[in-house]
């Protein structure tokens, strides 16, 4: 005890009434900077006491004003989060022998990026009727959503072992059973209209929150999409993010040969949003874009983000087999040896 | 019993335009009141509300799923979701949207169905809803109320404002006039109302249908039989106490409903009192599995029997 650990690393926030928090992971324990300081755009050291011999990498590092919850990580925290955000999701699929690999691992990133640098929400706030909202259009993509709340700490992870188990809240769809959980969602092409719902409340209260939906490439044919997509820019609803994980695959086929929806960024633009396209494994391009948001004032935004099916495990990557497929004992540790590689990669 | 045979009934009001009104008094005191149309605020009597509320109604256009997906997303930010379409289409083609947006996430939307049943009529089977009881009553979570008079449809609309809970409100177009002089007893949903009494039958009606029910009652009583008529406006969940009672101390049951023979509100009684025990002579009066007849909504109800002589007849032949 009492050993001060030098924490380094960078971010952004507002205000002078910061808190600088550290979790320690191994305890969960929550320990506050010895004294106050002052964020705008900065690059920050700061000496705090840990309750025991942590060392930076099992540390979790947020900033948090006393307004809005804002949430920082540097980028090596995140890369390093992502890496092990997949290994807990083939981990939990493996567990349930069940679950949908490939699209979990294309939307990882993006729901890494979202949770742990985007979303003004945490489980103490996600009561909060100011809180952002994150509802999960494709919905059949949890166990990714769920691994990240559990590290978020809206349910402590454990819970995941029950996964897909009789009688457990953790299913194969989002229900709201599970904390951290907007909406139930699974059959497809629902999540936009919610989201725009929720986004009208949002100007109707005159309040600063916002909305963000995560859709398939996959469910993008669903009508109801494009309808919400008109009410979205009827009411120039430029709250609202819609995210596409465009993996480009689906359970039949290639999504181009199922149901061309290419090209995509001029179907949204026609229908009066504003686009980004990105790299959805590239966690800056990530952040830069969550950060413009809105895109231009007065429309939604999408971000269509280009994204590779089963990322991240070389021969799951971009083939069908993994849409839902569950790895055997030998592929799962082959998956998870080559996910070691890639933290140890992520650490240099 | 006022007004039973009034077919002019000057005063009364379609149960849209009490709907509307009811709609607008809350929304003067409560800014969380909001109506969302699909390109339906002209049949669903809500231009006035449109006008004085512009703030208070979120217009869709002609989509369906999604006027049900924005109001459940506004439901869940805190607001009062009234969410109003012709029956016909918001039940079958945002059925979805209802059971997953609605009932399985549990976001307090009320789901309101106009024009439901033959009301459009002559306009064909695309605009009957008669469908919608054997839906919805499927669906867990969600309460299925259907207005018979004025009195009832405000306090139905009262009550959906008031419940954290989904609900599906489901109403005509016609002009009806009161079922009963005092409207004194309590408008629970759940609880069917007792119109008249009588032990040699019970007529349990729901909607637009109580009042021929009633008529059918006033026949009946110049001959000497005397039955129950109850507006059993909730048809989920099902007054099963007030059921059981009719069933033991009459004769005979009647259902009559503006909807499919076949999971609606007759066969929701036929179930409880079969399983229940309760055999008596029991028959649903409804539209059958048919292409539905075609004509006006009077002219549908002439057709299947639906009136004053046809529910009377079956009483008779019961007993």
């Amino acid at each position: 005890m009492k050993n001060p650990l030098p924490l380094s690393g960078e971010g952004s926030g507002k205000g002078a009434n910061c808190r600088f928090t550290i979790h320690d992971c191994r305890k969960s324990a929550s320990l506050e900077p010895e004294r106050p300081f002052h964020v705008c755009r900065f690059t920050f050291h700061v000496t705090a006491r840990l309750g025991n011999s942590a060392t930076i990498a099992d540390c979790r590092f947020t900033i948090a004003d006393s307004r809005k919850n804002t949430l920082i990580m540097n980028k090596n925290e995140l890369t390093k989060r992502s890496v092990d955000y997949r290994k807990k999701i083939l981990k939990y699929i493996v567990g349930a022998n069940a679950g949908h690999t490939g699209g979990s691992l294309s939307c990882i990133d993006i729901l890494n990026v979202l949770y742990n640098h985007v979303l003004k929400v945490s489980p103490q706030t996600f009561t909060s009727p100011d809180r952002d909202r994150y509802i999960q259009s494709k919905g059949h993509c949890v166990e990714a959503l769920f691994v990240v709340l559990a590290d978020k700490g809206f349910f402590p992870e454990e819970h995941l072992e029950t996964l897909c188990k009789y009688r457990s809240h953790y299913i194969g769809h989002p229900t709201k059973k599970v904390k951290g959980v907007e909406q139930n969602t699974g059959a497809l092409g629902h999540g936009l209209p919610i989201a725009v719902g929720n986004a009208i409340a949002a100007k109707l209260d005159k309040k600063d929150y916002k909305v963000y939906t995560l859709m398939g490439d996959g469910e993008l044919p669903e009508g109801s999409n494009w309808e919400a997509a008109l009410t979205a820019a009827h009411y120039k609803l430029d709250n609202l993010c819609a995210i596409v994980d465009k993996n480009t695959l689906q359970i039949t086929a290639p999504t181009a040969e199922v149901c061309n929806t290419d090209p995509l960024d001029e179907k949204w633009k026609a229908f009066g949003w504003a686009v980004k396209e990105v790299d959805g494994h590239n966690i800056e391009a990530l952040k830069e874009a969550f950060d413009s948001l809105p895109f231009e004032p007065g429309k939604p935004s999408v971000i269509i983000a280009h994204t590779v099916k089963g990322k991240g495990v070389s021969f799951m990557e971009n083939n069908l087999k993994w849409h839902h497929g569950v790895p055997n004992k030998e592929e799962y540790q082959l998956a998870m040896s080559e996910l070691e590689n890639s933290m140890l990669n992520a650490a240099v | 019993m006022a007004n039973i045979e009034t077919t002019d009934p000057n005063g009364y009001k379609p149960n849209q335009e009490i709907f509307s009104e009811v709609l607008q008094s809350l929304a003067a005191t409560d800014r969380n009141i909001i109506a969302v149309t699909s390109d339906s605020r002209g049949s669903g009597k809500l231009v006035p509300f449109g006008k004085k509320y512009p703030e208070q109604i979120v217009e869709v256009g002609i989509a369906e799923q999604n006027l049900v997906g924005v109001a459940a997303g506004l439901a869940a930010a805190g607001k009062k979701v009234f969410a109003v379409s012709p029956a016909c289409f918001l039940t079958a083609r945002a059925l979805e949207q209802i059971k997953n947006d609605v009932a399985y996430s549990d976001n307090p939307v009320t789901v309101v169905g106009i024009s439901a049943g033959v009301s459009y009529g002559a306009l064909g089977s695309t605009h009957h809803s008669l469908h919608d009881f054997a839906a919805l009553r499927a669906i867990n979570n969600i309460t299925v109320v259907v207005p018979a008079d004025n009195f009832e449809t405000a306090q139905a609309t009262a009550l959906a404002a008031q419940t954290n809970s989904p609900v599906y409100l489901r109403f005509g177009k016609k002009v009806m006039s009161t079922l009963k002089e005092n409207n004194d007893d309590a408008f629970v949903f759940g609880k069917g109302r007792v119109i008249t009494e009588g032990n040699d039958a019970a007529i349990i009606a729901c909607g637009e249908t109580v009042f021929p029910a009633v008529q059918a009652a006033k026949l009946l009583a110049a001959q000497g039989i005397h039955v129950t008529v109850v507006s059993m406006h909730t048809i989920k969940p099902l007054d099963t106490d007030l059921l059981a009672k009719l069933a033991q101390q009459c004769k005979a049951v009647v259902t009559v409903e503006e909807h499919s023979v076949y999971g609606g509100l007759g066969e929701a009684c036929a179930s409880y009192l079969m399983q229940h025990g309760l055999h008596k002579p029991f028959r649903i009066i409804g539209i059958p599995d048919e292409y539905t007849v075609t004509g006006s909504q009077q002219d549908i109800f002439n057709h299947y029997n639906i009136t004053k002589e046809g529910i009377a007849d079956v009483v008779k032949e019961l007993l």
